[in-house]
C-alpha cells in the first residue's frame, strides 16, 4: 500500500489520467463514434470536424435546451463553411471543443458529448469562470445558437419555426386601424 | 469617348439624393455614383440575421474596415464602426426615421456658451432661419409625420405634411408621467407615412424599421423618394457599385472631374464642371484625403489642415423599464400593447443650464420607443445582461418570459458630442480596404461634459419611467455616455474664415470653389437630435445653389 500510494500519488495519478486522456482523445480522432450524435457527423460534413463538431453540439444543446432539434447543427455548417467566420469563429470553436472534450476525457474519462447533462453544465460553467480564449468562445456559441433557434428558417436553423412559435413571433406586430388601409 | 455631365454626386443618402433630385430637375444633367448595389424591394425581409447581422449594410471589416483607437498613440484595430449603409438610399434605407429639426441655440452653440476647456465648436455662418424653409421642402418632398405645435421648442412655420403616426396605448401613461413631473413629451416627428403619399402606402406598422429596409415603401429614405424624383427627370443616371478612388482636379486648381471602380473593378473617369461630395463624415473625409495632389499635399480643400478634424458624432445612452404585460393590460384594457411605436419624445434638456453640466449646458433629445421586435437581438441582450452567464434552461425560461409577460419601454437619448482634439479621421498607414486604398483611421475621443451630459439625461429618462403608474418591475441603463457612429459630422466643417474650416457657407471647399461637400460633414456641432433631417434639408439648399449658379 505504501509502495502504491508512493507510486500514485495525487500529481503523479493527475499526470497518468491526462496523458490516458490525451491518448484516448487522440484514438478518438480514429474510430468510429459511437456517441448519441454520430449518425448526424455522418449524414453532414460541415466545416467544423466530427469529433470536435459532436462536442459543440453538444454544448449548444445544453446551453438553449431544444437547440438540437431547431437544426443548430445545420445552421453552424452553414456559416461556419463562409467568411468571416470560417477564418475567425471556426478556430475558437475547434479550441473550445478541444478543451471541453479535454476536460471531460480528464475528469470523467468519457466524450465531453456523452457525459451526463450535469456533468456538461459544470465543464461549462468552469469553462466560462475561467474566461479568456474559450469563454469568449462560448459566448459565440451561444450567439450563434440562439441566431440559430429564432433566426430565419433559410438559414438552416428554426426548424418548423420551432423558436417562433415559442415566443409567439409575428412578422407584423400591429395593424392600423381598417379605414386607413389602402384597398386592393 | 470621355464621360461628362454637369454634376458628379458621389453618394445617393442623405446628403447626395437631394443635389440630384434638385439639380436635374432644374435641367442639369446629374451622375450618381454610388458605391453599393441597388436594392430591390424584395430584397428587405425581416430576415433578423442576414439583414441586421451579416454584411447587408456594411461590409466586414476583413473587406473593407474602418479602424478604430481611443487614443492618438495606439495601434487602430479594425472595425465596422462608423459605416452607415453601402447601397442606393445609404443610411436613409434603414434608418428609424426619427425626423427632429435642429434648434437655433445649435448654430450659435460657440458663441452662446464661450470657450470650454478642450472643445472646439464653433458657429454655424448661416442662420436657421435661413435653413427652414429647406426644412418645409425636404418634409413635402419625402413625406414626414408628425404634430405640428406639439412641441414647443420646434423650430417651425408651418405643419407637417402627414398627421403622427398612431402610438401604443402605453405613450397615454407616458405622458401622464411626465405631466406629474412637469414636463411635456411631444409625438415623435417620423420620415415614416402615417397616410398615403403621393404613390406610396401608409406604414403597415410590422415594426421593423431600425435596422430594415421598408418593403411597403413608407419609411421616407432617399431610395424611394428623391432619386426616383431626379431619375425620373431623364436627366440622372445612376451608376451603382462604383467605388470613388480620387477627385481630380486641374492646374488651377478646380475639380475636374472623379476616378472611380465599377462593378467590375475597371478603373473609369468621369468629367463634370460640379463634383458634390456625400459620401458620410468619415468617407468623404477621406476620399478628400485620398485625393492629395502635388498642389493639394494634405488633401483637397485642407488649406486650413482642419480637413478630417473637428470629428462628431452622438452621444448616446439607451435606459430600459420593464413591465408587467399583465399589469399593462389591467390599466389599459382593450389596448393594442404590442403596438410597435410609442412615439414620444422630450427635449426637456436641449439646452438645459440647471441641471446638466455647467461647462456645457447643453443636453439633447430623449426618445421614447417600444423595445425593437428583433427576437435574437432580444435574446442576447437577455444574456448579455447577465454577461453570458444566463444559459440552458434559465435562459430559455426568461426568453419565454419576455416575449409573453413582459413590456419594455425604452429611451435611447441622443445628446451634443463637444467637437475636441482628440476626435478626427485620417488615413491608416497599416490598413487597407478591399481595393488597396487606405482605410479611414477614427481616433475617438470623447469630452467628459458630453459624457456627463448623457448620464444626465438617462438619469432624466429613468425619472420619467419610475413615475409611471402602473410602476415598472425593473429599471436599468445599459448605456450612458456612449456614441452611436452612426450619426457623423464635422469632418468638413463649414463657416466663414478660411482658415479654421474647410467649407464655405454654401459647403463649397474654400480651396476649390466647384467642389461642394453634403453629408454631415458640414456641421460644426452635431447638434442634440439624429441629424438625417437637417443634412437632407441643408444639401437641398446646397442644391438650389448648384442648380441656379
Amino acid at each position: 500500500m505504501n509502495l502504491l500510494n508512493r507510486l500514485f500519488d495525487r500529481r503523479t495519478f493527475l499526470l497518468l489520467a491526462a496523458a490516458l486522456a490525451n491518448t484516448a482523445y487522440l484514438l478518438h480522432l480514429r474510430r468510429p463514434r459511437l456517441s448519441l450524435f454520430a449518425g448526424v457527423h455522418r449524414r453532414l460534413r460541415g466545416p467544423l470536424p466530427p469529433p470536435q463538431r459532436a462536442t459543440i453540439c453538444a454544448a449548444a444543446e445544453r446551453l438553449l435546451p431544444g437547440a438540437l432539434a431547431a437544426g443548430v447543427p445545420a445552421f453552424l455548417d452553414h456559416w461556419l463553411a463562409r467568411r468571416p467566420f470560417h477564418s475567425h469563429l471556426l478556430p475558437q470553436l475547434i479550441g473550445l471543443a478541444d478543451h471541453l472534450q479535454s476536460r471531460a476525457l480528464a475528469q470523467h474519462l468519457a466524450d465531453f458529448a456523452t457525459i451526463t447533462p450535469e456533468q456538461q453544465d459544470h465543464l461549462l460553467a468552469q469553462t466560462q469562470e475561467a474566461g479568456g480564449a474559450h469563454a469568449d468562445a462560448l459566448s459565440h456559441l451561444l450567439r450563434l445558437t440562439l441566431e440559430a433557434f429564432l433566426g430565419d428558417p433559410s438559414h438552416g436553423g428554426n426548424v418548423g419555426q420551432v423558436g417562433w412559435h415559442f415566443i409567439g413571433h409575428r412578422n407584423c406586430w400591429w395593424r392600423p386601424p381598417s379605414h386607413e388601409v389602402p384597398h386592393g | 469617348m470621355a464621360d461628362t455631365c454637369d454634376v458628379i454626386v458621389i453618394g445617393s443618402g442623405a446628403g447626395g439624393a437631394p443635389v440630384a433630385a434638385i439639380a436635374a430637375r432644374a435641367g442639369l444633367q446629374v451622375v450618381v455614383l454610388e458605391k453599393g448595389p441597388d436594392y430591390r424591394i424584395e430584397d428587405y425581409t425581416h430576415d433578423e440575421i442576414a439583414i441586421c447581422r451579416r454584411d447587408f449594410w456594411v461590409p466586414y471589416p476583413d473587406c473593407d474596415p474602418h479602424t478604430l483607437r481611443r487614443h492618438p498613440e495606439h495601434r487602430a484595430q479594425p472595425t465596422r464602426e462608423a459605416w452607415t449603409a453601402q447601397c442606393v438610399g445609404g443610411a436613409t434605407v434603414h434608418m428609424a426615421g426619427f425626423f427632429y429639426r435642429a434648434h437655433p441655440i445649435d448654430t450659435r452653440l460657440a458663441s452662446t456658451l464661450g470657450p470650454i476647456d478642450n472643445a472646439c465648436p464653433a458657429d454655424w455662418p448661416i442662420t436657421l432661419d435661413e435653413l427652414l424653409p429647406y426644412y418645409d421642402q425636404m418634409e413635402a418632398l419625402i413625406g414626414v409625420s408628425g404634430d405640428h405645435g406639439a412641441n414647443p421648442l420646434e423650430p417651425r412655420r408651418q405643419p407637417y405634411p402627414l398627421p403622427p403616426l398612431h402610438a401604443n396605448p402605453c405613450a397615454e401613461l407616458l405622458d401622464a408621467a411626465c405631466q406629474r413631473l412637469g414636463l411635456s413629451a411631444f409625438p415623435t416627428p417620423r420620415a415614416v407615412l402615417s397616410r398615403s403619399y403621393g404613390q406610396r402606402p401608409p406604414c403597415t406598422y410590422c415594426g421593423f424599421c431600425g435596422d430594415y429596409g421598408c418593403e411597403n415603401t413608407s419609411k421616407s429614405s432617399t431610395q424611394c423618394t428623391l432619386i426616383p424624383l431626379a431619375l425620373a427627370t431623364g436627366r440622372c443616371r445612376l451608376v451603382t457599385q462604383a467605388m470613388a478612388t480620387r477627385i481630380l482636379t486641374d492646374q488651377t486648381g478646380r475639380a475636374t472631374g472623379v476616378d472611380y471602380l465599377d462593378a467590375n473593378g475597371t478603373p473609369q473617369r468621369i468629367s463634370a464642371p460640379v463634383v458634390v461630395v456625400a459620401c458620410g463624415a468619415v468617407e468623404s473625409a477621406r476620399l478628400l484625403l485620398l485625393s492629395a495632389n502635388h498642389h493639394a499635399p494634405n488633401g483637397l480643400g485642407n488649406t486650413s489642415g482642419q480637413l478630417g478634424h473637428n470629428l462628431t458624432f452622438s452621444t448616446f445612452a439607451k435606459v430600459t423599464a420593464i413591465f408587467d404585460r399583465a399589469d399593462l393590460a389591467r390599466r389599459l384594457p382593450n389596448a393594442s400593447l404590442t403596438h410597435p411605436f410609442l412615439q414620444r419624445s422630450l427635449q426637456c434638456d436641449y439646452l438645459n443650464t440647471a441641471s446638466l453640466d455647467p461647462r456645457f449646458p447643453k443636453g439633447g433629445t430623449i426618445n421614447f420607443i417600444m423595445a425593437h421586435p428583433n427576437p435574437i437581438n432580444a435574446a442576447i441582450r437577455l444574456t448579455a445582461l447577465q454577461n453570458f452567464r444566463l444559459w440552458g434552461a434559465a435562459l430559455k425560461e426568461r426568453i419565454h418570459q419576455y416575449f409573453h409577460d413582459e413590456i419594455w419601454l425604452e429611451a435611447e437619448v441622443f445628446g451634443d458630442f463637444l467637437p475636441n482634439p482628440g476626435c478626427y479621421v485620417d488615413l491608416d498607414p497599416q490598413h487597407t480596404d478591399a481595393f488597396g486604398l487606405p482605410a479611414a483611421r477614427i481616433t475617438l475621443q470623447h469630452h467628459p461634459a458630453s459624457i456627463e451630459n448623457s448620464r444626465r439625461m438617462a438619469d432624466r429618462a429613468a425619472q420619467i419611467f419610475a413615475a409611471i403608474h402602473p410602476s415598472p418591475k425593473h429599471i436599468f441603463t445599459s448605456a450612458a455616455g456612449a456614441v452611436t457612429t452612426h450619426l457623423q459630422h464635422g469632418t468638413c466643417r463649414f463657416g466663414a474664415d478660411p482658415a479654421t474650416s474647410v467649407l464655405d457657407h454654401l459647403c463649397r471647399c474654400h480651396d476649390i470653389p466647384n467642389l461642394y461637400v453634403t453629408d454631415g460633414a458640414f456641421l460644426p456641432t452635431s447638434t442634440g437630435v439624429p441629424t438625417t433631417a437637417t443634412i437632407i434639408a441643408n444639401a437641398l439648399r446646397v442644391g438650389h445653389h448648384i442648380a441656379h449658379a
